[in-house]
């Protein structure tokens, strides 16, 4: 049973994703209107959101140490939240700048921050390999540190999320796979390119247990990864979990989203995991005050962070040719004779 | 990395071996050094690499540091990515290099820019092992040698060796390195019992740990008239065809040639480096900038 306590922590990242996204929206659009131009402003570049998926992370993250692995997709801000990536480096790096957590040379698609073991990859199903290395190199060392690997339910066609199965599988290791199910791939829904009803019964293939979550609902989320992560870290093998979550904006900013029906739209507003978290706080004893001040704290963090960020020094352009290699060749000096 | 080449001592410098042996005598001596070290690939553990690049391996370590994995190169490719980044020093193997084709998002996506797109926040300490070449009738899914393609990764390093001494040096050195590192072994230079080798490719081979420095190349064969630079099968082929030439010339200048020792990641302008301009007639330069 989840405490009061944990519940308020997730509602604190989850708001705070979503205050985040909202503020990163608006910040994007600068220099972006009324004319669309995608490399103008202070954040050039694609960005995508993602209002509507906070109660997966929040739920999966509260069971994860700093030393556990988390891969990310594309979408990854509010993933890298729950794991308690540097916000104001992180906002650096969204913003391009030299400070930022990959010097600017990330992006939002491409966040690393080794000292809580976050990566991504913006290719999508492609961070399932390397978080299941993680995994193995845990196992290996006899660690007790777990991997998640975060994908959209439109990866789970590609080989590398298949293969990635199989390979945690056949060596049992501690790894689990979350699948945050907003039922667009882009513009393509689940039906059309998919014959599964779930994503969770593809682990059936790979005899590994397949979790569907149904509704956004943060507690829901912490259970059913309390238990995944719980096997993991004892040793045995990994799960698959299938979360669905809502599409609040569109795939990336500027997508004009025609392809979808009006009331997808609606529905996807009315289903918030946070209204609902919030709720159970509420029953939980927790009241409007108290909701209101992690509500302010967020908005402040999330304030500070892009205040700062924009504070932060473009990065030198002749910095473009370092960190190709953290260990120069010879040859590369330009040679010695 | 080793950026001199090291002093490989005189232990056991008579003793002559194939190029897979030298090979696997660097990854065992490594392997003993560092736990962090661990070579997968298909049929590495029972067969011992179908090119012989693991032969003996098992008899030393268990099967968690000699592992066989799924015939499945985009997850244990990334899951070497993932373990490297972890701090790690895997060794992972793609049977044919003709094979990269599956896994490439993996190879070229994450392994070779994954230490520039962070800004060296993390790196890749892995090395990447593959077979390449032909000479046997398998045609054009298992003969190609890639070297060009992986040379033009930026951030990847290609080490490509073509004796015994190279094969074990660059081995210790492309371990020990801080980024990602292509080994690309030639099948005719192996020594496989189904597959002779030409006979320069066994050559003495010290005992001890020694590296070669990865982005030079190594002359061959001192000459004054033409610079040949080459790397892998070719540059015993070269060497053959510059002593028939130096027996049949009729002019007094010998014919020669510089064979190199070529890392063509770091393309490492072996020719320019190394050239006597004054007298040679040809250069044949590699691609003159790493691989950035």
């Amino acid at each position: 049973m989840v405490g009061v306590n944990t519940l308020r922590e997730m509602y604190e990242q989850m708001v705070t994703a979503r205050e985040y996204e909202q503020r990163l929206q608006e910040a994007y659009l600068e220099g972006k209107e009324p004319a669309f131009d995608i490399s103008a402003g202070p954040i050039p570049g694609e960005l995508h959101l993602a209002a509507g998926h906070e109660a997966s992370a929040a739920g999966v993250c509260a069971h994860l140490r700093d030393e556990d692995t988390v891969t990310a997709p594309h979408r990854p801000h509010h993933i890298a939240i729950a794991k308690g990536v540097d916000l104001d480096r992180m906002t650096a790096e969204i913003f391009g700048r030299e400070t930022g957590l990959c010097k600017g040379k990330g992006g939002h698609m491409h966040l690393f921050d080794p000292d809580v073991n976050f990566a991504c990859s913006g290719i999508i199903a492609q961070g399932c390999p390397p978080a299941v290395g993680a995994a193995m190199a845990a196992d290996k060392r006899n660690e007790d540190a777990v991997a998640v690997a975060f994908l959209g339910e439109g990866a789970v066609d590609q080989g590398a999320f298949l293969e990635s199965l199989n390979l945690a599988a056949v060596q049992n290791l501690p790894v689990v796979f979350v699948v945050e199910d907003n039922d667009w791939a882009i513009s393509m829904p689940q039906p059309r390119i998919t014959d599964v009803k779930t994503t969770a019964q593809r682990a059936d293939g790979f005899d590994m247990p397949g979790i569907r979550v149904d509704h956004d609902d943060a507690i829901a989320v912490y259970e059913a990864a309390g238990d995944a992560i719980g096997r993991a870290r004892d040793g045995n093998g990994p799960t698959l979990l299938d979360v669905q979550v809502h599409r609040r904006m569109g795939h990336f900013m500027g997508d004009p989203q025609t392809y979808r029906p009006e009331d997808d739209q609606e529905r996807a507003k009315r289903h918030d995991s946070i209204e609902r978290l919030a709720e159970d706080l509420r029953e939980h004893g927790v009241d409007d005050d108290e909701l209101a001040e992690v509500r302010d704290s967020a908005e402040q963090r999330v304030a500070d962070a892009i205040e700062w960020a924009r504070e932060q020094p473009e990065p030198d352009p002749a910095a473009a040719h370092e960190d190709v290699f953290v260990d120069e060749p010879t040859a590369a000096s330009g040679g010695d004779d | 990395m080793a950026k001199t080449e090291s002093d490989p001592g005189t232990a056991g410098a008579d003793r002559e071996l194939t190029m897979s042996r030298a090979m696997v005598d660097a990854i065992t001596s490594e392997m003993h050094a560092d736990e962090e070290v661990f070579y997968m690939g298909e049929d590495v553990q029972d067969y011992g690499g179908i090119f012989d690049s693991t032969q003996g391996l098992l008899k030393e370590f268990d099967r968690d540091r000699v592992m066989d994995v799924p015939i499945s190169e985009t997850a244990y490719v990334g899951a070497a990515v993932g373990a490297a980044q972890a701090g790690m020093r895997p060794i992972a193997e793609i049977m044919f290099t003709d094979f990269v084709g599956v896994c490439l998002d993996q190879v070229y996506n994450q392994m070779a820019k994954n230490t520039y797109m962070s800004g060296s926040a993390v790196n890749v300490p892995m090395v990447l092992t593959t077979a390449v070449g032909g000479t046997y009738n398998d045609a054009a899914q298992h003969s190609q040698t890639l070297y060009g393609l992986f040379a033009h990764l930026p951030g990847m390093k290609v080490v490509v060796p073509s004796t015994a001494y190279d094969a074990k040096g660059l081995m210790h050195a492309a371990v020990r390195d801080d980024d990602p590192v292509v080994y690309m072994f030639h099948k005719r230079l192996m020594g496989i019992g189904w597959m002779p080798a030409p006979e320069g490719p066994k050559t003495p081979v010290p005992e001890d740990d020694y590296t070669i420095p990865i982005g030079e190349a190594d002359v061959k064969r001192e000459g004054s008239d033409v610079t040949v630079a080459t790397l892998g099968l070719h540059v015993h082929r070269a060497l053959e065809a510059a002593e028939e030439l130096a027996a049949t010339s009729t002019s007094r200048s010998s014919t020669s040639g510089r064979w190199s020792r070529w890392t063509p990641g770091l393309s490492s302008t072996p020719s320019r480096r190394r050239a006597d301009s004054s007298s040679s007639t040809r250069t044949t330069s590699p691609t003159a900038s790493p691989a950035r």
